[in-house]
């Protein structure tokens, strides 16, 4: 049997619980009518001012992009971790370069200012 | 009869071209991002399903995970989207379906040229311990010069969103 | 085959079951413990020492008016709140509770999904956690939301490097992506991981803490700022989605925490009973947890990314270095080593934590937080 195979159980049994609480819940509290502002999203009691969806820092969509890297290098690890010991030294050198190269760029991006949330 | 197996893999095999579909399909560009989240994840599914599971979680971790939220975010940042409903389709449209319907049965009957692998059995210790010693030994140059590409990846996104601070 | 089949189905639901009617209790004591740390009564209303409180409240939400806001996207905002609970109710699938039992004549893993690479699986789902945020974020109409949303959702990621590098320290201890493998190697190494990998254990605590989105790291609801964060727009039973989903998420954290770093299911003294020792190791985490967030106060935004990527990422590179060339020179003592070494480190990044700190605030005397910081 595919190991896997469970796992879609309790996809399945997570999905439709949620799917199912989400249905009661908008039978038994159906929606009342009432004034348009009853709808307004909430802004701390005044109406809404402005279009909600603003532009933010450029800062989040470098966050993402520096995760982006050193997650394929997370990744890289893994594999490298599981044979390590049968590796011995050698697969020490080799990671060691391989992470010595990415740990210029950390630097680099440290030394530019990239972490910095100003 | 199909084989349970042969079914799973034919329900993702359809998740994954309705998704694909969808994404270049729907006009708001947020949804594409989100279908292409959802395609990269039934990818995953069919990797795992041909007993390839640690490059399919990889592919959730790295393309889920990672990609698709950065393409969440690069929407977020660039333009207003709300609002924008239905299917994006130029007029241009009935022209491109032969197109693609061409470089399909092209493609397919490339493939069927192939002598494709049975399917293996599952490896006992799994799959990782397999490409980590593929990594260190056979493709020792591509491993490490992944690294530097990962270098200049990162070097280009700072230059990148230094340039839009300024 | 057939067997198999309905045994892991029949496993399936008694984990979902369980994982579930967790929730309410630690809802219950998370609020009575808090309460008690602030000199507060806390619930007593409800049942003895408001015990039927969680009941009540899922009574309530569940018949609260189901209130789509003006300006929402439908389809998106109501996936978020499942997007929530989901990832974290499958992660569990893979955890497992105890050593395989007999019955019937055959042997039955006490693990829904015996996967071999089931650390990758776990990383994995947690990274499909932040679609909730994201989702909650954009699809509210709401600018709270949507800034805390992406807060959440960088803070997320940001936190999933140090987690993901300092799991890589107990896989080269282990050598197996298995998580029943990390339970065998701890017995077969006498000693619990948390005392070879310590500097991991604490990174990972915290890693853990923020990608929780729990306090001192809950910025992304931070209520003096952006009122609920990305859930502000949701009400009834789609907050309520989310708040269960907050508490299945911490559940499935410490039971995968007890797994890499407690030994498991193993016994520290005495018989090993089943699943006794497994749930007191995963409540004494919980409680730890619920210390930390009645002791600490909130983080500033900054303060938060430069722990996850200035000290944590380098802390969890050099536990990972020291890890493995210890492995390589220590031979048969490696682990033993690696107990006095990870401590010394342990040690070593507070120092150096401490000495940060201390400077930037000689630089900064009034620490006012620097301008844009709230964005």
């Amino acid at each position: 049997m595919n190991p896997y195979l469970p796992i879609l159980f309790m996809l399945v049994i997570a999905t439709a619980f949620a799917l199912a609480a989400m249905a009661l819940a908008l039978f038994v509290g159906r929606p009342r009518p009432g004034p348009e502002r009853k709808f307004a999203p909430y802004e701390c009691g005044i109406e809404p001012v402005g279009s909600a969806r603003d532009r933010f820092p450029v800062k989040f969509y470098l966050v993402a992009m520096l995760f982006i890297l050193f997650d394929i290098e997370v990744i890289f690890l893994y594999p490298w971790a599981v044979v390590f010991r049968q590796l011995g030294v050698f697969g020490l050198i080799e990671m060691a370069i391989f992470l010595g190269i990415l740990l210029v760029g950390y630097i680099y991006v440290w030394r530019v200012g990239a972490l910095e949330w100003q | 009869m199909p084989s349970v197996l042969q079914l799973v893999f034919l329900f993702f095999a359809a998740v994954t071209v309705v998704g694909a579909l969808a994404v270049v399909l729907v006009r708001n560009l947020f949804h594409a991002a989100l279908w292409l989240a959802v395609t990269f994840l039934s990818v995953a599914s069919l990797f795992i399903v041909l007993n390839a599971d640690f490059v399919g979680l990889s592919q959730v971790i790295v393309y889920v995970g990672a990609i698709s939220v950065l393409m969440l975010f690069a929407i977020m940042l660039t333009e207003d989207v709300v609002g924008a409903r239905g299917l994006s389709l130029r007029s241009a449209w009935p022209a491109a379906l032969p197109v693609a319907a061409g470089v399909c049965v092209v493609l397919v009957r490339w493939f069927a040229r192939y002598a494709w692998l049975p399917p293996q059995p599952p490896k006992p210790g799994g799959t990782a311990g397999t490409i980590g010693l593929a990594f260190i030994q056979k493709y020792l140059f591509a491993f490490e010069l992944a690294s530097v590409i990962l270098l200049a990846a990162l070097i280009g996104a700072i230059y990148l969103a230094k340039e839009e601070r300024s | 085959m057939l067997f198999d089949l309905i045994a892991s189905f029949i496993k399936a639901v008694l984990v979902f079951a369980v994982v579930m009617s967790f929730v309410p209790f630690l809802i219950w004591l998370e609020r009575k413990l808090v309460a008690w740390m602030q000199q507060r009564i806390g619930p007593n209303r409800t049942g003895p020492f408001g015990l039927l409180q969680p009941i009540a409240d899922a009574v309530k939400l569940i018949i609260k008016e189901n209130i789509f806001p003006s300006g929402v996207e439908k389809i998106t905002y109501f996936l978020a709140p499942m997007m929530s609970m989901i990832p974290a109710l499958a992660a569990f699938a893979v955890i497992p509770f105890g050593s395989p039992v007999r019955i019937m004549g055959r042997t039955v893993n006490l693990q829904v999904a015996d996967v071999n690479i089931g650390i990758l699986y776990i990383l994995a789902l947690s990274s499909l956690a932040v679609y909730g945020a994201v989702l909650a974020g954009w699809s509210s109409n709401n600018k709270y939301s949507l800034l805390g949303g992406l807060r959440t959702s960088a803070q997320m990621i940001s936190y999933e490097l140090p987690i993901g590098l300092s799991v890589v320290s107990i896989v080269l201890l282990t050598g197996s992506l298995s998580l029943n493998e990390v339970v065998r190697s701890q017995a077969s190494h006498g000693i619990w991981n948390i005392f070879p990998q310590f500097l991991g254990f604490i990174i990972l605590l915290i890693s853990y803490n923020a990608e929780l989105n729990r306090a001192p790291f809950d910025l992304g609801e931070a209520e003096s700022e952006i009122v609920a964060g990305y859930h502000t727009e949701y009400s009834g039973f789609r907050f309520a989605m989310f708040y269960m989903g907050e508490y299945v998420n911490m559940v499935t954290v410490a039971a995968l925490v007890t797994v890499l770093f407690l030994g498991g299911w193993q016994a520290p003294f005495g018989p090993e009973i089943p699943l006794l020792w497994f749930l007191i190791k995963i409540f004494a985490f919980i409680l730890l947890y619920m210390w930390v967030r009645a002791t600490f106060p909130r983080v500033r935004y900054d303060q938060l990314m430069a722990l996850g990527w200035k000290i944590l990422v380098p802390a969890s590179l050099a536990n990972l270095a020291m890890t493995a060339v210890i492995i390589v020179l220590g031979g048969p003592n490696a682990v033993r080593i690696l107990s006095v070494g990870s401590i010394v480190l342990a040690v070593l990044v507070g120092l150096v934590l401490k000495a940060a700190v201390a400077l930037r605030t000689k630089s900064a005397p009034g620490l006012a937080p620097p301008a844009g910081a709230g964005s």
